[in-house]
């Protein structure tokens, strides 16, 4: 006799419904991120180096020395949104200033940035911190710039430049499709799914175990969940106000603890090699206007225990690379290996800039742990940021990151 | 729990994964078995001698300047230099601006010149004029982008900006003229024109004439050619006639440099210091392959320096 | 029931040794048996899975695998799968090419982007499929084109072609094989004052292995001037900049017939006028590791010259097919694999025979030290199995939904975009089973309503418009199974999926419909992206 499809789900029930672990550490506070990144490299003397002093700089036309409490910054006329800024958020807000990343390419400036190496092997920032804190369906999701997984992929997901993701989920793909397939049968995903937990289960047999298997156990179960998420257009996708208000939407929704966005920039460009100042002067003010609005809509939405996400989400601001402390021939600047970063949001210690660049505007040597400049000691690495954003979600990052202690000065 | 996900080690990290101490080379090494290379290939034979280059570099520089007001399948500055005259094709639309002397006018959009040339694009120019008793001048300065489409269907798109400045006397006749410009072309994209084989050219420079005449001209630039001679570039050229003084006027200076279709480059340097203490100024120099001498290029440039209107 | 997640992530080769503390005895290394070892092979050299017969010959006959093999070799999709092989390191096959079929008057757009990032790598593939000499990478006087490139590109396409044939430029360009192509220089661009720096760098790391950027860049506090003028002499004179740009600049200036001048920033065109540009520009005239050269035809012959443009092919391969950077163990095997490259004529057939002969690349599990027992299904290879097994190729406005990013699902599906992700995944992830849903449904419609119309029906048991019996819908799974998942079924699964085809046509009345979802529960088998 064949079964019915009431006898086929009441057999297949008792495998569906996974849990994901818990985190065993209590009392740890649950933090978010949303990692905003000018993809190109962003100017540091537009905004975050006022080295007017400085022999080996020119400033941009216009610019002046500004300060707001503890946060020295380029100030300009044509961008108020970065005195706003600092204004209303420099409480909490830390600008970390000579950033090394030994490289002037794109390619392995990102990796450096995001992950410390250039071997392409290891985690990124928001893969880690994905991973570390209290589980969520995805982990780290990337709306838009470089992702680098490393080991962990399985934590890590893209939206797709055009909002793929969510038409993947609640789209018909026939509707994306040239060619007619017929009938596609729907309504039977549950059951479907759950034959494919059972082969994925003998798989993960087959394999013996390992990460492999691991990862594909974890993935099945997480696009269980995937499919059951509701409430939020994964597909806004399209510019930075778009990206941001959808990075609010899915920490409210838990559906993961790391998002990363780009920012727009001037018609989508950082990489100012020509007009300089007006590249890097509209994405600045783009920028902080847009990182004005996402903590104004993080501090009025909640989490989903109901308490606003301005408790929860740090804020990341950075780029792969900063550019050349002088004008070249087409009055742009070129890559250079310093740049700096920014970091906002609860248990930073705010209101202050750490380190610096010299009048060369290479960065200064700094003591990460004792939290004073130092000749003798290298230049920050994006190691340290990495290691203090660990150590700001409240898990050691000595395992992950062995040699590069945090920048104390900025765990409140 | 969490504390697994990172107590386990970190795979083996790969940065040295590639065995070379600084990561960057394969260290598969020689082995047993040495790579010994290709067999040696007799090179492509050279396709013009010493006269070809001088007759190569007499075309390059027609078509660079544009000696001959004209078509764009004979030259390429004359022709660009259409753009910055009155009507009908481009339209100008203008309106003073500051004062009565200074005056704005753009062009945009797409026409055909009475002669079947086709223009596309846009341009802005601004002219300023001064005058009063004793003295008048003007100066104009534009920019244009846009796309030439000549009445066989040739085509060069290209961008350009131009300075020029003019003093007048008080008949109105001209004193003296400057002109400094850029233009850059892509090619174009019908078959059998001269431009079809190459990706474009470019030239940069400016010149100079004067009521007792003086003439000077300065180009840096790039055209492709036709024939066994393929391209035609010259770097730090300059050109003087008798009046400015130079120990051999009518004599040139810079690198002009030849390419033949089987990748050969002529190299002729003129340079007009040496002759003060050479002695020979006879508009002749030697034209060498890989710095080895295949003769001497007598090109016939006087046209360039005695001429009294420079296309563009 | 806790499922416990993310126990320990770890590089899925990394072998499994007895534990020390245990007292085992030491384990030999495992290879593959037969039909395990032939659906890799099938997959890395023709990008489909072995047919029922193929797996049941070589079942009754281990040793015809090596049979398998030189046929596969000679199979056209052979070059299909070097193509993809190479696309990883040359990261040209992107979908958003400066210009456009709008501005270069291409016929499709979706067609152009792709064709101009394959055209390097069809060459390459060419020169492997063929038995043609690894130094005909850079040496061809010819290139590929299909019909939409041969739109825009000046070359000799054969008129009434359709598909990608050998072509040769007519715009006299010098000849050096994929140096010598646009598809190379349209992805790799330069700006006026990085006088090519960067294209010389792709030179490097695609072809020698030797990526100059991999080096630190170590600024010491000299005084560095940033000034054009006396930047350009600190790059060649100033110990800090010298390590990389003595070498890099020379072999920049090789490539400035590459200039574009128009407003889309590249052109189909060469520039043989700007040939010489070095001289306004570095000053630095062409040279290749300090061996002068005068064009691109020598630059061609001195890459080929170069020992590590041999190793680089060799090791580049490895990793390819192996599905893992290249580890200390590797290199002794890689050493002699160069050597019978070499002596054999620098044919790539050659390495590949040594690298699917490896042990490293038959490992069953972990007892094979830097083994790679088992490897995530790259995007590519889930396209091409799919569209074997059932003929649906999932394109969008002419877009491959699994090859482009714009529209398409690559990078979700694990793939490398070549720009913001290099490498392609190694591990599955919530969007890669995603996609393999939704490509399952969309292709088991697909089969279902065109099986009739293939000279090799999936459905070879019964029709799947007709209702079958018991006997036959068994059957039929079974087929079903081993075509698909090149696996025997067991009677549990067998017996799941009967139950969740009845179900459907319970519900539907239509065996087609319930043939579609029982097709698209095998292809959802996670089987699917392992091999």
């Amino acid at each position: 006799m064949r079964p019915s499809r009431r006898m086929l789900l009441q057999g297949l029930g008792a495998l569906v419904g996974t849990t994901l672990a818990r985190p065993a550490r209590a009392g740890t506070p649950t933090r978010r991120f949303v990692f905003v990144v000018s993809d190109g490299g962003w100017d540091p003397l537009t905004a975050f180096a006022p080295l007017f002093d400085a022999s080996g700089v020119q400033m941009g036309a216009g610019a002046e020395p500004g300060r707001v409490g503890g946060i020295d910054f380029v100030d300009h006329p044509d961008r108020p949104s970065v005195r706003s800024f600092f204004e209303r958020w420099g409480g909490q807000a830390a600008v970390v200033n000579g950033v090394s990343v030994p490289s002037v390419s794109h390619d392995v400036c990102r990796l450096l940035a995001l992950t410390g190496s250039s071997g392409g092997d290891r985690a990124d920032w928001p893969t880690l911190l994905g991973v570390s804190t209290a589980p969520t369906t995805l982990p780290s999701l990337v709306l838009s710039g470089p992702s680098f997984p490393g080991p962990y992929g399985v934590a890590s997901a893209r939206a797709g430049s055009s909002g793929q993701l969510a038409s993947l989920l609640s789209g018909r793909p026939q509707d994306q499709s040239d060619t007619w397939v017929g009938t596609v049968p729907r309504g039977y995903d549950s059951e479907v799914d759950a034959l494919v937990a059972t082969r994925t289960a003998a798989l993960s047999a087959r394999l013996g175990g390992g990460a492999l298997a691991d990862a594909f156990t974890d993935a099945h179960a997480r696009l269980q969940q995937l499919r059951e998420f509701r409430g939020v257009d994964l597909s806004s996708v399209w510019d930075q106000p778009s990206r941001l208000d959808l990075a609010v939407q899915v920490l409210s929704a838990g559906l993961s603890r790391a998002v990363t966005l780009t920012s727009d920039g001037q018609y989508g460009i950082w990489d100012s090699h020509t007009d300089n100042d007006d590249v890097q002067g509209y994405g600045f003010e783009l920028l902080f206007s847009g990182l004005n609005d996402l903590l104004e809509q993080l501090a009025r939405t909640n989490d989903p225990e109901g308490v606003p996400l301005s408790e929860s989400t740090i804020v990341v601001a950075l780029s792969e690379m900063g550019r050349t402390p002088q004008y070249n021939a087409s009055n742009g600047r070129d890559h250079w290996p310093y740049t700096s970063v920014l970091v906002v949001g609860p248990g930073v210690a705010g209101d202050q800039v750490v380190s610096g660049f010299d009048d060369g505007f290479y960065g200064l040597g700094y003591d990460p742990e004792r939290g004073v400049a130092d000749e003798s000691a290298p230049a920050l690495s994006p190691e340290h940021v990495g290691a203090t954003l660990l150590a700001l979600a409240g898990v050691d990052p000595t395992e992950a990151i062995p040699n590069a202690p945090p920048i104390a000065p900025l765990l409140g | 729990m969490y504390a697994l996900l990172l107590a386990c080690s970190e795979p083996s990290p790969v940065d040295d994964a590639k065995g070379g101490e600084d990561g960057t080379t394969s260290p598969v090494d020689d082995g047993a078995v040495t790579w010994e290379g290709l067999p040696d290939e007799e090179p492509l034979p050279m396709l013009l001698d010493a006269d070809g280059v001088a007759g190569a570099l007499d075309e390059g520089f027609a078509r660079l300047v544009g000696m001959d007001a004209g078509r764009l399948d004979e030259n390429i500055a004359a022709t660009w230099a259409r753009l910055d005259r009155d009507g009908p094709c481009p339209e100008y639309y203008g309106a003073n601006i500051g004062s009565d002397y200074t005056y704005e006018d753009w062009w945009s959009g797409g026409c055909v010149d009475p002669d079947g040339t086709a223009v596309d694009g846009y341009g802005q120019r601004t002219t300023a004029s001064w005058g009063g008793e004793g003295s008048a001048g003007s100066y104009a300065t534009g920019y244009f982008e846009g796309t030439i489409t000549s009445p066989e269907g040739w085509k060069a798109g290209g961008f350009g900006y131009y300075y020029l400045e003019e003093a007048r006397d008080t008949d109105g006749q001209s004193v003296w003229r400057y002109l400094i410009g850029e233009l850059s072309a892509e090619a174009a994209d019908t078959d059998g024109s001269w431009l079809e084989r190459s990706a474009g050219y470019a030239m940069s420079g400016g010149a100079w004439w004067d009521r007792w005449g003086g003439v000077w001209m300065a180009v840096d630039g790039n055209v492709p050619l036709e024939g066994d001679a393929v391209a035609f570039s010259v770097l730090g050229v300059e050109a003087y006639s008798t009046s400015w003084g130079y120990p051999c006027p009518g004599e040139y200076a810079g690198t002009w440099s030849v390419r033949d279709a089987n990748g050969w480059w002529y190299v002729v340097d003129f340079d007009a210091d040496e002759y003060e203490t050479d002695g020979t100024c006879d508009g002749c120099a030697e034209v060498l392959v890989d710095g080895v001498s295949i003769g001497t290029a007598c090109p016939d440039l006087e046209p360039m320096i005695s001429m009294e209107v420079i296309a563009w | 029931m806790v499922i416990l997640l993310l126990a320990c992530a770890g590089d899925p080769a990394e072998s499994r040794r007895p534990s020390e503390d245990s007292g085992a005895e030491e384990v030999a290394p495992a290879q593959m048996d037969a039909e395990r070892l032939l659906v890799r092979l099938s997959l890395d050299l023709r990008g489909v899975r072995p047919s029922p017969a193929e797996l049941d010959a070589v079942k009754a006959d281990p040793t015809s695998v090596d049979a398998s093999i030189e046929a596969w070799l000679a199979d056209p999709a052979f070059e299909r799968r070097m193509m993809e092989l190479w696309a990883v390191p040359f990261r040209t096959r992107l979908d958003d090419y400066p210009g456009g079929a709008d501005v270069f008057g291409a016929s499709s757009e979706a067609r152009f982007q792709a064709a101009i990032g394959e055209e390097p790598l069809r060459l390459i593939a060419r020169v492997a499929a063929d038995d043609r000499p690894w130094t005909d990478v850079v040496t061809a006087d010819w290139t590929m084109s299909d019909a939409v490139l041969a739109e825009v590109w000046p070359v000799d396409y054969p008129d009434g072609a359709e598909g990608w044939e050998e072509v040769h430029y007519t715009d006299g360009r010098p000849s050096a094989g994929v140096l010598s192509t646009n598809g190379m220089w349209w992805r790799y661009g330069s700006t006026i004052e990085n006088y090519n720096r960067g294209r010389a760098n792709a030179i490097a790391r695609v072809l020698l292995c030797d990526d100059f950027l991999h080096r630190p860049v170590s600024f010491s506090r000299t005084n560095i001037s940033l000034e054009s003028d006396s930047l350009l002499e600190q790059t060649q004179t100033d110990p800090n900049c010298t390590t990389c740009h003595v070498a890099v600049d020379p072999l920049g200036s090789y490539l400035f017939g590459f200039t574009y001048y128009d407003t889309a920033f590249v052109s189909p065109t060469y520039n043989f006028a700007a040939e010489r540009d070095w001289a306004n520009g570095t000053t630095i005239a062409p040279s290749y590791f300090g061996e002068p050269g005068d064009g691109l035809r020598d630059l061609g012959r001195q890459v080929a010259n170069d020992p590590r443009f041999v190793s680089c092919a060799v090791e580049t391969t490895w990793t390819g097919l192996m599905a893992r950077a290249a580890v200390g163990g590797d290199f002794d095997t890689l050493s002699d694999i160069r050597d019978d490259f070499i002596l054999g004529g620098l044919k790539m057939k050659d390495v590949v025979r040594r690298v699917v002969a490896d042990p490293r690349y038959r490992a069953a599990d972990g007892t094979v030290a830097d083994g790679a027992p088992y490897k995530l299904v790259p995007v590519e290879l889930l396209a091409s199995q799919v569209e074997a097994l059932t003929g649906f190729r999932w394109t969008f406005y002419e877009y491959d939904m699994l090859g482009t990013d714009l529209y398409g699902l690559r990078l979700l599906a694990g793939g490398a975009d070549g720009v913001y992700v290099t490498t392609p995944a190694t591990q599955p992830n919530t969007t890669l089973l995603l996609v393999q849903s939704r490509l399952a449904a969309l292709a088991a419609g697909y089969a279902v309503e065109h099986d009739a119309e293939r000279a090799d029906p999936l459905f070879d048991v019964v029709a799947p418009d007709v209702e079958p019996t018991d006997e036959q819908l068994l059957a039929q799974l079974r087929s079903l199974s081993l075509r698909v998942l090149s696996q025997r079924a067991s009677d549990a699964d067998v017996a799941d999926a009967a139950a969740l085809w009845e179900a459907a046509y319970v519900d539907s009345g239509s065996p087609s419909e319930a043939w579609a979802l029982a097709l698209t529960l095998l292809l959802r088998d996670p089987a699917l992206l392992v091999y």
